[in-house]
């Protein structure tokens, strides 16, 4: 039985972690003579990966607060890229200030896997999606979404049924 | 240490009929600090400040020839096709 759900692989489109882990080697040749840009960049990829980690002692927690303060000091560096000359109002690096909290209060963020996510948004939204008529579309994309797993439930019970009974 | 801060606003999801939104656990977590705070704009800053150095096509062009230069090694990934037009 072939349902259309993906495997979690890493796929043929490279995900932003791996850019992330090889991201500050790579730019490294580039920012010689820009040394605080390249601790910017570091003290970025620094709190990316260590939020990713499975458990958190309180070394990689003291590691988290130095990438943050690193973050927070060089960060006007970059000020000339933005729309209005201010790093205020961006609520993805706002919420950077609450990973340290969260982990300590909630335990480290395993399980919050994005290639789950990500994988169900292809199969389930955008082919449901392609499928239906366009009109009225949700309830047709959620019909879509249990038509495998219905089947796939018949399958068993049938062959669950020959299984038993059968001489 | 606080030099960025969010803006003033209610939250849309205040006086919602169902649930309390302030006991719901927030999802994605790493989705957002991959996708938002990284690719979103730090990937962009690093990439605009590249430009300004090298040259509006020189510095993307280095970009992708630096990319495909990886070697083999285990976890790892390569990137042969042209990272910056993905």
């Amino acid at each position: 039985m072939q349902t259309n759900l993906p495997t979690c692989n890493n796929g043929p489109v490279p995900s932003t972690k791996d850019m992330v882990q090889t991201l500050l080697a790579q730019f490294a040749p580039f920012l010689k003579g820009h040394p605080d840009h390249l601790k910017a960049i570091k003290s970025v990829t620094d709190f990316i990966l260590i939020t990713s980690y499975h458990s958190h002692p309180k070394t990689t927690l003291k590691d988290l607060q130095d990438a943050l303060s690193g973050i927070s000091s060089k960060i006007h560096l970059f000020l000339t890229y933005r729309n209005r000359h201010s790093m205020s109002e961006i609520p993805e690096i706002d919420s950077l200030l609450h990973h340290i909290e969260c982990i300590r209060e909630m335990g480290s963020h395993d399980n919050s896997d994005t290639e789950i996510s990500e994988a169900a948004h292809e199969t389930l939204l955008k082919d449901g999606y392609h499928y239906s008529q366009l009109v009225s579309n949700i309830p047709q994309m959620l019909q879509w979404e249990t038509h495998p797993f219905d089947i796939k439930s018949r399958v068993r019970v049938r062959r669950h049924i020959f299984n038993t009974y059968s001489l | 240490m606080r030099l960025w801060k969010l803006a003033n606003c209610p939250n849309f999801a205040n006086a919602h009929a169902g649930c309390n939104i302030y006991s719901h656990m927030n999802v994605d977590w790493l989705h957002q600090l991959l996708k938002g705070s990284f690719k979103d704009h730090t990937w962009e800053w690093i990439v605009s400040f590249l430009k300004d150095i090298d040259g509006q096509e020189k510095g993307l062009d280095l970009i992708d020839e630096q990319f495909s230069m990886i070697l083999w090694f285990s976890n790892i990934r390569q990137f042969a096709d042209k990272l910056t037009h993905m």
